[in-house]
Parts: C-alpha cells; structure tokens; sequence
C-alpha cells in the first residue's frame, strides 16, 4: 500500500515535470548583439581640453571606489559609486548623483543601495557591497548590478540586481543572481553591459575563488539569468570588458592578476553567445594589476582607460589601438607619484563622439571627465 | 529608495523549511526511542519559531541559510527521509542501495564543482540552463526508480518539478540538484565506509587470536545450563 502510493506520487511529479517542461520557454537561441543606436552629439566638439570635476562634494564619506556611469534618455548622466567609512566597511552603500545636460555641478547623491536594504530584500545577512553598475537599456529601464558578501572577503561575492523604469527615482526590490553552485560565492562585476537585440543583457563579470577567470552572464529582460559563458579559462584574466565588433563577434580584454608578465590581456570572442572564445593573447600595455575600461570608437579603434605602468595606480592614461593587441598612449588624464592613485576607470560613449569616464581619485573621492572625438584626435 | 518585495511566498516557504528540516534532523538524532507525536511536533515547532525569529535585518532562517547556502531538492528530501527513519516511519537502505546513491552523489558533485571553480576549462554549470538537462535528469530519475533507487528517483523527480516552478532564487537545474553539503557529506560517507573497511580487515578477529568465539558468534551459542 505505502509503495503504491509512493510510485503514484512519484508518477504525478514526474508528469507535472514533463508537462511543465513542454511548455517552459527555451532559452534565447542566437542571440546577437542591437546596433549601436547612440544619438548624435548636441553640443559641436571644440576639441578643447576637458574638465575634470568630482562627483559629490567634499565632506562626504572618507573612502569611496568603483564608479560607474550612463547616460539616460533625455541626456542626463547617472553615476554610481560605493561610499563608506573604508572598503567592505559594514556602512558602506551604493550612492548615485545625476548630471543635467548643460550642468557643470552634479545633484547630491543619493542611497540606492544598503547592506540593510539588501538583507530584507534577499531574506539572508548581507555583510558589505560594493562593485556596482549602472546601465540604461533602449527600453529606458536603468539596471543596477553589484556585488554583496554573506562572510569572507570580496571572493565570497555574489551579485545582486535591482532594477528602475523612471529614471531612478524608485528601485525594485533586490533580487540575487545565482550564478555559481559552489554556495553561490565569488562571482563579480566590474565591466559596461550590453544590450542584445532581443532586450538580453550580456554582463561581463569574474570569478575570484580558487582559480581567476572572465565570465559573461545573459540576463534576460525581466532580470533573470539564462546563461552562462566562460570567456578564458586563463588564470589571472579577471575584470573583463567585451567590446562588440560586429552583431556577433566582440574582443574582450582583461586586467591581469597575479600573473608573471604584467600586461593587459586580450581574447577574440567570434560568437560569445556560443562560447566560441579563443586563447588569451598579451597586449603591449603594461598593466599594475588594475582595472581597466574599454570601448569602440567611431573610426573603429579601441579605447582604453588604464594605468600603463607595470607598478603603482598613479596615472590614469588613454591608449588606442586597431587591433587590440598593439597600443599607444595617445593623452594622460591624471599623472601624480605615489601614494596617489587614479584607479577603477569606468568608461561610456553616450554620443556619436562623445565619451565620459569616472574614476577613483586616491580613494576619497569620485573624479568625472567628458571629452570628445576631436579632442583626442588633437596631439596633446 | 522605494521598492517592490520581489522575495516570492514560495521562496520563503522554501528557506524556512530548509531550515526546520536541517535542525528538526539535529533534534531527531538525539531521540533514541520511536518518539511520542508530541515531541515530533515539538521537534518540528521548535526549529519553525525560531527561524522567523528577526536577527540582523532578516530572521534566523535566513541568516543561517546566507551563510550556507540554500539547500538543494534533493538534499530537502534526504532530510525528510532521516526524519522519518529516526521516527521509524521508514525503513533503512540496505548498505549497498545507501552506498550507491552515496557514489552517485559524490560522482556528480565530482563533475560539477571542480569545473565551476575554474579547476577544467569546461564549465559544467552552464548545462543547468538549458532544458535538455531537465530531460536527461527525468530519464535518469526514471532509470533510478526501475532498479529500486526509489528515493534518488524522486529526488530528481522533484529537482525537475522545483526548477520549472522556481521555488530556489536560482535559475539552474544543478542548484535544485546538489549542493554542497549533500556533495561533503556523501565524500564522508563513503570515506568512511573505505576506512570502516580498511580498518575491519586489517584488524586480526579476536576470537581466532584468544581462542575464543567472537561475540557475535558467542551471542547464538545456547546457553549451558
């Protein structure tokens, strides 16, 4: 009697199983990256030399890191940061501070994130967070991904995602991304998002425990994860930026860590959606273990924000390359000595030749500098 | 900083129960007897109160459960099984059936976290998305049941079933699968049967070296009178 009933309740979940698997929605197939639909630049490009500005006003928390930043509809900039008594301090939060198109200050920043917040959304203890992105996609829904820690150090990171549909103003609640099944620890982001045609999200992210490598997640419109792709197996190639060449191919470039040639890393992605990833190539730039940013320019070059010294984080440079593998410094944005440190560059092309990058400036303080096309094609 | 709850009932439920199972286990190891109905509730309520019990902006459940991780399906049905064995609801495997689904567990876990580590250029993980998984596992869960691993067959079952219906925040069929708990725990098990082993035959039998029968031969002799 009881074997009975258990085969019958055994049969029920299986049917059950079958029945919602016939009618489960597939995974995306073929996936390819949306074309670039950046708006043509509204002020005319002087080429003259930028700005620089910070983002908050001083007095603010003491240690603050990791910028991000993007540009919204109607033209105005978002940035993002971690702000706290010092890095993984129980009081750190997520801040954000908008810039109006035209505005030379930016607002106040504001909370978007707190370990508080965080814990009650996720039902778990959230220790710190850090590491956030901020993205708008064409649907002008801003995303937000960064990264909590339950216990240890960042390599106990998992990333956690909130979303917004009126610009920033009300967030949902937070929602954790599962992406490993070792108790879902050390996945981190640091790299842009991109959007697929299909509304997808591919995010560059990295694992840190154990062993080091770049990752891609595709998150799917409703914030979701759908899949998962290792871009390298190569240790020591973490923080990843893919950089889309054409709607299926795209380069992705690493910062190193820990390796014995201190060089920023390359790979060729011909379908990343596919996980057709080629082996690990070295650039000539040097790099000290920091991160790095890139991106596409309109003559088709890339563009990298990075640190191009095999020691120390006291200059922050923009080279160029055509290939990828083969760069030169074109302009220096911060050149200082040690202690100094212009660190964690973070950089967007939010108009046909128009570019904005923000930064760590020696930790205390967020640094923002927009130039433009003509600028950089001027010899300094 | 408004915002929806987006943690789903379902997801709740699902936390806390992993919790009441986990220390309702704990308890029940220490019930020598088969229990009265009160102290089975007793040892079900207990751990029920104090997961929702607030501590550091969640409850109790969720600040255990954050450290640990969120328990696989399959792990959740094993507890229920140990429940209701030390309850003697159940009867036990035979050493052989316990064994093999130890072997069983212990082989997957052995494909899954080395690769998601970084530990082999394949990343296992990334199968758990795609719903071919879930067919294969069903067909496994059924090959289970036909040679008598009925609890391993249900476990996949309901893996499947939790995974359709995203009862985990998790998106991918491994996680409802395995844990790592389940993974450590069946590597204990089945070291400790290899020492068990090791060591049973190593050690001389103590009737052949003093000249007596062993206890448990002894136990059938018949009594003299």
């Amino acid at each position: 009697m009881k074997r009975d009933l258990l085969s019958l309740a055994y049969c029920c979940v299986l049917a059950s199983s079958a029945g919602l698997l016939l009618t489960a929605s597939r995974p995306p197939q073929d996936l390819k990256f949306a074309e670039s639909k950046l708006p043509a630049v509204e002020v005319a490009q002087n080429g003259g030399d930028p700005t620089l500005r910070f983002i908050q006003p001083a007095g603010g928390p003491p240690a603050v890191h990791s910028g991000t930043i993007t540009r919204l509809h109607d033209g105005r900039m978002l940035a993002a940061w971690f702000a706290g008594t010092r890095e993984g301090a129980s009081d750190v939060r997520i801040l954000m501070a908008s810039l109006a198109p035209g505005a030379s200050e930016w607002s106040e920043p504001t909370a978007i994130a707190t370990r508080e917040q965080t814990s009650k959304d996720l039902n778990r203890y959230i220790a710190k967070l850090g590491n956030p992105i901020l993205f708008a996609d064409s649907r002008q829904r801003i995303w937000l991904f960064y990264v909590t820690v339950s216990m240890g150090g960042w390599s106990g990171s998992s990333i956690t995602l909130r979303h917004s549909d009126d610009d920033g103003v009300t967030w949902t609640a937070a929602q954790r991304l599962v992406t490993s099944p070792f108790l879902n620890v050390s996945t981190l982001v640091k790299g842009c998002p991109i959007e697929c045609e299909t509304g997808h999200l591919l995010l560059p992210v990295y694992h840190e425990f154990i062993r080091k490598f770049g990752e891609a997640l595709v998150i799917n419109p409703d914030g979701d994860l759908v899949s998962k792709i290792r871009l390298t197996a190569e240790r020591g190639a973490i923080q990843p930026w893919i950089v889309p060449i054409n709607r299926h191919a795209s380069e992705a470039f690493y910062r190193q860590s820990g390796h014995h040639q201190k060089l920023v890393l390359t790979n060729r992605l011909s379908n990343v959606f596919d996980s057709e990833c080629a082996s690990i190539e070295f650039t000539n730039i040097p790099n000290p273990d920091a991160a790095i940013a890139v991106i596409r320019r309109d003559n088709g070059e890339f563009l990298m924000a990075c640190s191009p010294m095999e020691s120390g984080r006291h200059k922050l440079s923009l080279a160029t390359s055509k290939d990828g593998l083969e760069w030169k410094v074109i302009r220096d944005i911060e050149v200082g000595d040690p202690p100094d440190e212009f660190s964690y560059p973070y950089l967007i092309q939010a108009a046909r030749g128009e570019y904005h990058l923000v930064y760590t400036w020696s930790r205390t303080r967020m640094r923002y500098v927009t130039f433009d096309e003509q600028w950089l094609e001027t010899k300094p | 900083m408004a915002g929806d709850e987006t943690l789903t009932p379902a997801f709740w439920i699902y936390s806390h129960l992993a919790f009441v199972l986990l220390i309702a286990s704990m308890l029940s190891r220490l019930m020598k007897y088969r229990p009265s109905l009160q102290s089975i509730l007793l040892c079900l309520l207990i751990p029920a109160v104090i997961g929702v019990l607030p501590i550091r902006q969640t409850d109790v459940s969720g600040f255990v459960l954050g450290h640990m991780g969120t328990l696989s399906v399959s792990m959740m049905v094993l507890l229920i099984f140990q429940l209701l064995l030390s309850w003697r609801f159940v009867e036990a495997f035979s050493t052989a059936a316990w064994r093999n689904m130890n072997l069983f567990w212990f082989a997957i876990g052995m494909i899954l976290y080395p690769a998601a580590l970084g530990l082999f250029d394949e990343d296992m993980y990334s199968y758990g998305f795609q719903n071919t998984m879930s067919w294969c596992v069903l067909c496994v869960s059924i090959a289970a049941v036909i040679c008598k691993y009925r609890i391993l067959g249900i476990s996949l079952a309901l893996s499947v079933l939790a995974h359709q219906l995203k009862l985990q925040e998790s998106r991918n069929l491994w996680d409802y699968m395995i844990d790592p708990w389940l993974w450590i725990a069946a590597a204990i098990v089945l070291i400790a049967g290899v020492c068990r082993r090791l060591f049973s035959s190593k050690q001389p039998n103590p009737g052949e070296r003093q000249g007596v029968s062993p206890p448990s031969v002894q136990r059938n002799l018949p009594t003299e009178t």
